[in-house]
């Protein structure tokens, strides 16, 4: 076994032992096992060297993770995982992760002497396979095969969808590696539902290209391609097959694209949790720094990335964060792109239904629900009926409404079914149709979002004209900040998105009637929960922010996204809002988050064109709180709500919607699109 | 005589490094690791931290002396020492430096400089303490060729005792 220091030079870890070959023999493995140490502490890169030569493994060493990554790019298989510290001076540790998980797919295994829940949390958010405390023991990499193999089968599932089971090159390994028959009908372990859905959705399989599929690795200007078709598309459009046609990429196969797009929707999702942290004025850093940047700061709503991406102008990001953050900031509304959030949306939670569902107001209303995952009570109808009027109300409000959270009751009166709808309605312009109040939940947020805010007097913001269509962040900006500082008490942060339009604070949200008062009750309270939540670090926010920020990011950066989109965050955060809808699945405390957070979605739907930039924040802004909420399912019968996630739950809850437990969730939600139209790249 | 002797100091200095609460388990592990085809293993890592360590508190200290009062600490190279010492220390089973780093690490990620300042000294204290034990201890470890025994001062035969 070659080890290999890539101080600075590339080292291969070409095994001598190529246990991936057809000829090795299966039995050996999980000896000859290639992995690459990263860690700029050379006293923890000597050590981890020994002990993985004493597992029997190949071990490369590395002390830098700009060289890692390069030495990954250009031995696309020489490596099959990656154990990376947290802490490194030229790149963050879970930059590092999402660039592999986008661009290799290799299994990543975070470390750091940092056992503190939130940045475990994170290193799951962004794609983890596993967390090691340092000090490792040999006995916590005995068994690091265990990741390879899992991520194999993955793959090799995902192959034998797209017919080529052939594959030499990856089932081969499948099977050797793993031992598992190699047969094609192995091919059934579809361990993730998602994959399927969005397979189904997409098309049939028809990958007439992808025979022998070596892996794809995303580069730069790949990915750039890519980012450009799923704009080009739109988010209801941008399905893998078209992605694959638009990009006109010889040798790139449906497969590819899939799960491409899933894991950019993921890292869209990281980016809008994350992007909070950033300074507004983060430049828009080559998308892959943004992508940083954001993720770096999980805290809620990653309303910087969104402005530094230029969708979020930069009061209203400060505003949005302001009231992300618990604070008040009384700056005018802040814009929220409906079209962004949209995207957002669609990134953050392919299966979030709610995107679905906003996306279906927005755009032609499809008749999903928005709560697709949400287990709803709400009828499809209603739903679909929410949807219409949510459109109008810039389905802000629908998404903010319903979840309102558990806590808020408001909020969550407004996630009542029905509520919603009429929230949306009500409260921007109160032209929005009634909705019925299945609907409410689900849809609602947006009003209760918007609704809310706006409702209490707040300046609410000119949602009115928002929610319709969602005036392009006019609306959306005019939501005079007013709204957070009321809020900031107790108000929900709803204030802060403003450009939520405050269609819900209309009495519709809560049912009775003066959904205003209630709605931005509900806010406050989700919104107390949610700081609180904040505050105490549930870290369920933070990733939801995260999410959000990242969606935010990767929509503007458009750059290659880093892998690890991954899910639990950004589903969390659709959860968020649409769990409540949903399925309890928004695990974040905070009803209102998730009321919030829905608000910003609606705002997306409305239109997410215009207010690609104010829908960020909304979304940011939403999805925070709608994973802070976890709105009992007051109405939504999702259970979403009724989940108080904690983020054992929210993790779960995200683990298993990645795993494809929304099931639809991608498919629904699709983000198919990003729709990256608006985030400025 | 000459080995047995050696082989007791060592030994003797080896538990001391325990008892007085310097190292931990964790050093046991990495003793474990050690075999015959790899004897020096244990050795080079002390020495590797021992070198790493050393620029990591001097970087420490150096960043908190030329910080101004009202720069941000992140601005520095502070972070990434902190990080490293502690990761360090905690690879080669150290006691009580990490505890102290930890404690700056804190600091450090409130932005308190001055309460970084305050630390210093016990760190570099319960460092310097660490240091010269382990450094001793190591300049008494034998080098063994590989293929050698590995036993240390084996009765004479091999025990270079340097």
């Amino acid at each position: 076994m070659n080890q290999s220091n890539c101080k600075g030079s590339m080292s291969t870890a070409s095994s001598s032992t190529n246990w991936k070959a057809n000829d090795v023999v299966p039995d050996q493995f999980p000896a000859g096992l290639r992995v690459l140490v990263v860690d700029d502490d050379p006293t923890c890169l000597v050590i981890l060297e020994k002990m993985l030569r004493t597992c029997l493994y190949e071990v490369t060493k590395c002390n830098r993770a700009e060289v890692a990554l390069s030495m990954l790019r250009e031995n696309k298989n020489g490596f099959d995982i990656v154990i990376s510290d947290v802490h490194m001076p030229d790149m963050d540790g879970f930059k590092l992760l999402e660039h592999i998980g986008l661009e290799m797919d290799l299994p990543v295994i975070m470390m750091s002497a940092d056992d503190g829940k939130q940045v475990v949390m994170k290193g799951v958010t962004h794609g983890a396979c596993d967390y090691l405390i340092k000090p490792v023991r040999i006995e916590a990499l005995k068994n690091i095969w265990q990741h390879v193999v899992r991520k194999k089968k993955n793959e090799w599932k995902d192959l034998e969808q797209s017919g080529s089971v052939e594959e030499g090159d990856r089932q081969q390994k499948l099977s050797e590696d793993v031992d598992y028959s190699s047969s094609a009908n192995e091919g059934n372990w579809k361990n993730s539902k998602k994959r399927k859905d969005e397979e189904e959705e997409t098309e049939d399989r028809d990958d007439t290209s992808t025979l022998k599929k070596p892996r794809v690795v995303w580069s730069v200007e790949l990915h750039q391609q890519f980012v450009a078709a799923v704009n080009q598309l739109g988010i209801d459009k941008a399905v893998p097959k078209k992605i694959l046609e638009l990009m006109n990429v010889p040798g790139l196969t449906r497969e590819n694209v899939a799960s491409h797009l899933q894991k950019y929707r993921l890292y869209l999702r990281r980016l809008s949790g994350v992007s909070q942290h950033q300074g507004m004025n983060n430049s828009f850093m080559s998308p892959q720094d943004a992508t940083f940047g954001a993720m770096s700061s999980l805290n809620g709503l990653d309303l910087q990335t969104l402005s530094v991406t230029g969708q979020l102008p930069a009061q209203s990001l400060a505003t949005l964060q302001a009231a992300g953050l618990g604070r008040s900031t009384t700056k005018s509304g802040i814009p929220m792109p409906l079209v962004d959030q949209r995207n957002l949306f669609s990134f953050e939670n392919p299966k979030l239904r709610f995107g679905e569902g906003q996306q279906q107001q927005m755009s032609s209303n499809k008749p999903m629900n928005l709560l697709h995952g949400i287990p709803t009570t709400m009828e499809p109808k209603q739903l679909a009926s929410l949807h219409q009027s949510a459109q109008s109300i810039g389905s802000m409000n629908m998404q903010v409404n319903t979840h309102g959270g558990q806590g808020s009751s408001l909020l969550m009166q407004m996630a009542q079914p029905q509520s919603r709808g009429q929230i949306l309605n009500e409260s921007t312009s109160s032209h929005v149709p009634r909705l019925p109040s299945s609907i409410g939940q689900p849809i609602m947020t947006n009003g209760i979002a918007g609704g809310v805010i706006g409702r209490n007097g707040i300046g609410d913001n000119s949602r009115g004209t928002g929610y319709n269509q969602v005036p392009p962040s006019s609306s959306m900006l005019s939501f005079p900040m007013n709204h957070t500082t009321e809020l900031a008490g107790n108000s929900f942060p709803l204030g802060s998105t403003p450009g939520i339009s405050n269609v819900t604070s209309k009495g519709s949200f809560q049912e009775e009637g003066n959904s205003e008062m209630k709605g931005s009750a509900g806010f406050v309270q989700s919104y107390d929960i949610f700081n609180d939540l904040q505050q105490h670090q549930h870290k369920s926010h933070d990733w939801e922010l995260q999410n959000v920020g990242l969606h935010f990011d990767a929509s503007q950066n458009a750059n290659p996204i880093q892998g690890n989109l991954d899910v639990s965050p950004s589903v969390l955060v659709h959860q968020g809002y649409s769990s409540s809808q949903r399925s309890g699945q928004n695990r974040n405390a905070s009803a209102v988050g998730r009321a919030m957070f829905s608000g910003v979605e609606c705002v997306e739907q409305g239109n997410m064109q215009n207010f690609s930039p104010h829908l960020n924040n909304l979304l940011v802004d939403n999805s925070v709180r709608v994973k802070a909420e976890t709105i009992p399912d007051t109405n939504c019968q999702t259970t979403l709500f009724t989940e108080h996630f904690g983020q054992d739950d929210l993790m779960s809850a995200l683990l298993k919607q990645q795993q494809g437990g929304i099931g639809t969730a991608e498919t629904d939600f699709d983000l198919d699109g990003y729709s990256m139209d608006n985030i400025p790249v | 005589m000459a080995g047995s002797s050696l082989q007791q100091q060592i030994a003797s200095m080896r538990q001391s490094l325990f008892d007085e609460g310097l190292l931990n388990e964790q050093f046991i592990e990495l003793e474990k690791l050690e075999d015959a085809s790899d004897p020096n293993f244990v050795k080079n890592v002390i020495n590797v931290f021992l070198t790493d360590s050393l620029k990591n508190v001097t970087g420490i200290e150096e960043s908190l002396l030329h910080l101004k009062a009202d720069e941000p600490l992140d601005i520095t190279e502070l972070g990434k020492f902190l990080h490293r010492l502690k990761s360090g220390c905690l690879g080669i089973g150290a006691k009580k430096v990490p505890i102290e780093v930890e404690k700056m690490l804190q600091c450090y990620e409130a932005g308190d400089m001055e309460g970084m300042k305050t630390i210093l000294p016990t760190m570099k204290q319960e460092y310097n303490i660490l240091e010269n034990k382990l450094e001793a201890y190591f300049e008494l470890l034998p080098h063994i060729e590989p293929g050698q025994s590995s036993d240390p001062p084996s009765k004479g035969s091999t025990s270079s005792g340097e």
